[in-house]
């Protein structure tokens, strides 16, 4: 028994001997990493173009709703044709897409009118749901193109959308 | 007893001469080793790249990476979003002489990044070896981040206020150790 601690004690240091040596022959490297976030502005209207759109003015304007009217009493009673053109940015950092883009029209009547008085056709960046915006102030052309064969007076046009994260 | 004295003067004399023929013959030399072990060291090479985000369709989120040379690398990833998946190279090189394999270790300390995210290190070669002076060519770390279906309009939803305002952080360990090819005892 005297004997037996002293084994035990030299077992131990050399099994601790053991270990230092065979972890000297390993190396331990490390990567730390960071993610920062980005900023989510959605996107906006920027400019509208009214040049293509003859009798058309903007009633009003939001970041993500615009009304135009057309003042069709003005163009004699002709077939009306016209293009409106305006880029959609998107300020922010993180990529979003189009949810849902909403196109009302009312009439003189406070009605919807019927196709033949008018017709509207959304084109770009709002021409698909799917369409995405990349961020950075990264512009996005869209647009409204209108036709028809009105026999009243004004008529007006509100065009808005949502948008979400971009989904992979 | 005169004789007797000559015959045993003689006799030592004759096993003396024996003993120094013998010794001749049986000449000691020594052989002198040493050992000396290499060394085992691995380290960040390449990492210092400032570049594009590669996995993405736009260059508004990008990384960048430091510690050529050092044993820690650190990676930082900025514009984050939603859905990102982050792939970005990773060389480690053997700058000791002794091959060495890696063991990658599962990443930790996630700090905030959201249930769902992934970090994950890949092609280091497990169980090829790296010899001395070898780098890893197809390391990479991919950082995923869960997509999160977040209508604009719900800008006081808590999951946009932590998009919007929370760093994450994450570490990975890796230990090199010598190579022992798979089959064969050390």
């Amino acid at each position: 028994m005297k004997y037996l601690g002293a084994i035990l004690l030299v077992l131990i240091a050399t099994l601790g001997i053991m270990g230092v040596s065979y972890a000297s022959w390993q190396k331990d490297m490390v990567i730390a990493g960071s993610v920062e976030t980005g900023s989510w502005n959605s996107a906006e209207y920027t400019s509208v173009d009214l040049s293509g759109a003859p009798n058309c003015s903007i009633e009003s304007q939001s970041a993500r709703e615009i009304t135009f009217r057309v003042h069709f009493k003005n163009n004699n009673r002709k077939p009306y044709e016209g293009s409106i053109t305006f880029p959609i940015a998107n300020d922010g950092t993180i990529p979003v897409q189009i949810d849902t883009v909403q196109i009302t029209k009312v009439g003189p009547d406070k009605r919807d009118p019927s196709a033949d008085d008018l017709i509207v056709t959304a084109w770009g960046a709002l021409d698909e749901s799917s369409h995405i915006f990349i961020g950075s102030q990264c512009l996005e052309t869209a647009g409204l193109t209108l036709s028809g064969n009105p026999d009243k007076d004004d008529y007006f046009v509100t065009v808005s959308f949502t948008t979400k994260v971009f989904n992979r | 007893m005169k004789k007797l004295g000559l015959l045993m003067l003689a006799l030592v004399i004759a096993i003396g001469a024996m003993g120094a023929g013998y010794a001749y013959w049986t000449q000691t030399i020594n052989v002198s080793a040493a050992v000396q072990t290499g060394d085992l060291n691995a380290i960040f090479n390449g990492n210092n790249a400032v570049d594009a985000w590669a996995d993405t369709p736009d260059n508004v989120a990008y990384f960048s990476t430091t510690g050529n040379g050092t044993e820690l690398l650190t990676v930082t990833i900025k514009n984050a979003y939603p859905g990102m998946i982050a792939t970005i190279p990773v060389v480690i090189t053997n700058n000791g002489t002794i091959p060495i394999d890696l063991i990658v270790g599962v990443a930790g300390n996630m700090n905030y990044l959201p249930v769902g995210s992934t970090v994950v290190l890949s092609g280091t070669e497990l169980g090829t070896g790296l010899v001395q002076g070898a780098s890893t060519t197809d390391a990479k770390i991919t950082v995923s981040i869960p997509y999160v279906d977040l209508p604009y309009d719900s800008k006081l939803d808590p999951a946009f206020v932590e998009l919007n305002t929370t760093d994450y952080g994450f570490t990975m360990a890796i230990t090199s150790s010598q190579f022992v090819p798979y089959g064969e005892l050390p």
